[in-house]
């Protein structure tokens, strides 16, 4: 969902890996996936025009989901899905907009689509014990040289100019 | 080879590489990449003290999934390890996790008391004038809201309504709004009108802290908050109810959180004093027993501290 965001609102060429081939290279299985194995897709990414780098961090406050949004950048977060047993599970979700003032947030739901919440309800979903307010950062930023021909034609013009 | 043969020479790794506060989980061999991978762990020391009886001692904080040490086949040291200091700022994560489960902790087992501090209680003030208003004639007006009211005190209250219909205290209806399920849940077991105010409040609080800290923005009632936690994170650390003197419980906030007015602190002891969310006999404070078994039950039902698995 992300990268299909990146690929339709930022100039980049970067590549589209399926779901199946995304679960491979962050190691996901039955258990789940380890957080610090989200940064592997990083390297799937590198031949990409831009430089998109996947950063999973938890401990995480409202302020940087904001900070993030208002970059224009797509934040992902996990959330508490409970189910009728007093059990449950954790589930992402790709925030869209915050709205302290009328106490709503939204977000992307792959299950749900598109959703409106208010916002004590998504705190506390993302403040679960088992969730500790999970926040992945997009760092979409312009790459400053990517290939050794453009490294080569660079200094070439550098020494000449020199 | 034998599980103490394998375990081993990956323990020796360990010490020499992460110190002696860092231990290892089983050896598992990874076949694919011809590798064996033990996840680190630690037992994090916590010199408590208590200052009644002058006794020091010793507890440790499980913290589990630091990083992972790699080994090759032949057990050389291999450098898609964990390094010693991502393992280091992981300690510190959790130790953050920790002090942040103490709270929410403190939080739900002593929400009942905290609601009767007075500076809690002038926060909450819409909370109270809407449960007033739906106890006296059912319902709130999209009309009185905005008579005679500034905008910025309108919209105010109306993210406290969005509050509370995320709780199911009010329900929004044409016009207005009007009580929820949870209200009237509450109303039937709690006859009592002083009683039940308090009890919505305090069911915000337990319900709602996240979002009352980060949302509406109750920095004032923090530090009330955060000297109760000091008090009682030491005492869930220890396991058992400390007698803690005011410099102690100064101590432990500087640590914990940063600076405090003395004189603010001996308020915010007096008032949790007050409300029995501690006890104090001479110059020592001590847990509340009722509060501090409830606490002790929340935590116990916590999982370890480790990194979230999503």
């Amino acid at each position: 969902m992300v990268l299909e965001y990146i690929k339709e609102n930022f100039d980049t060429n970067i590549p589209s890996p399926t779901v199946e081939d995304i679960a491979k290279i962050i190691k996901t299985d039955e258990t789940g996936t380890e957080l610090d194995d989200v940064s592997k897709i990083n390297e799937k990414l590198l031949k990409a025009t831009l430089s998109v780098k996947f950063e999973p961090k938890y401990l995480c406050a409202l302020r940087e989901i904001e900070d993030e949004i208002g970059e224009g950048k797509p934040v992902i977060v996990w959330v508490w899905l409970s189910d009728d047993r007093g059990g449950g599970c954790g589930h992402s979700v790709v925030i869209t907009d915050i709205n302290r003032l009328e106490g709503v947030i939204g977000y992307n739901d792959p299950i749900f689509g598109e959703r409106e919440e208010e916002i004590g309800t998504f705190m506390s979903r993302w403040d679960n014990i088992n969730i500790n307010r999970i926040l992945i950062k997009v760092k979409i930023e312009k790459r400053p040289q990517r290939l050794i021909p453009e490294y080569a034609e660079r200094k070439v013009e550098e020494e000449s100019s020199s | 080879m034998s599980t103490a043969s394998r375990v081993q020479p990956i323990r020796s790794y360990a010490l020499r590489h992460y110190g002696n506060l860092i231990s290892v989980e089983e050896p598992i061999f990874d076949g694919a990449n011809e590798m064996w991978i033990a996840e680190l762990k630690a037992d994090y020391p916590v010199i408590l003290h208590d200052d009644q009886s002058d006794r020091r001692f010793v507890k440790f904080l499980s913290m589990k999934k630091l990083g992972t040490l790699a080994l090759s086949k032949d057990f050389r040291f291999l450098t898609v390890s964990t390094t010693r200091e991502k393992c280091a700022e992981t300690i510190r994560s959790f130790l953050k996790m920790w002090r942040d489960r103490a709270e929410m902790i403190v939080v739900r087992a002593s929400s009942d008391q905290l609601v009767r501090i007075p500076q809690f209680r002038h926060f909450f003030t819409p909370v109270d004038l809407i449960t007033v208003n739906l106890l006296e004639k059912d319902t709130i007006s999209e009309e009185e809201i905005k008579k005679d009211r500034p905008r910025g005190r309108q919209a105010k209250l109306r993210q406290y309504l969005k509050l509370l219909e995320g709780l199911d205290l009010v329900h929004r209806i044409e016009g207005g709004y009007t009580y929820g399920n949870m209200f009237t849940m509450l109303r039937k077991e709690i006859k009592d009108e002083d009683k039940f105010r308090e009890a919505i409040l305090s069911y915000v609080i337990r319900e709602r802290y996240p979002a009352l800290r980060e949302v509406f923005e109750i920095s004032r009632l923090e530090p009330t908050i955060h000297v109760d936690s000091c008090y009682y994170k030491t005492a869930l650390e220890a396991e058992e109810a400390l007698y803690l003197t005011k410099g102690s419980i100064y101590r432990h906030f500087k640590a914990i959180y940063g600076r405090i007015n003395p004189l603010e602190l001996t308020l915010i002891l007096k008032s949790l004093e007050k409300v029995d969310a501690l006890c104090r006999k001479d110059k020592y404070y001590y847990g509340n027993e009722v509060l501090f078994d409830k606490m002790l039950e929340i935590k116990d039902s916590l999982p370890t501290l480790a990194p979230p698995s999503i």
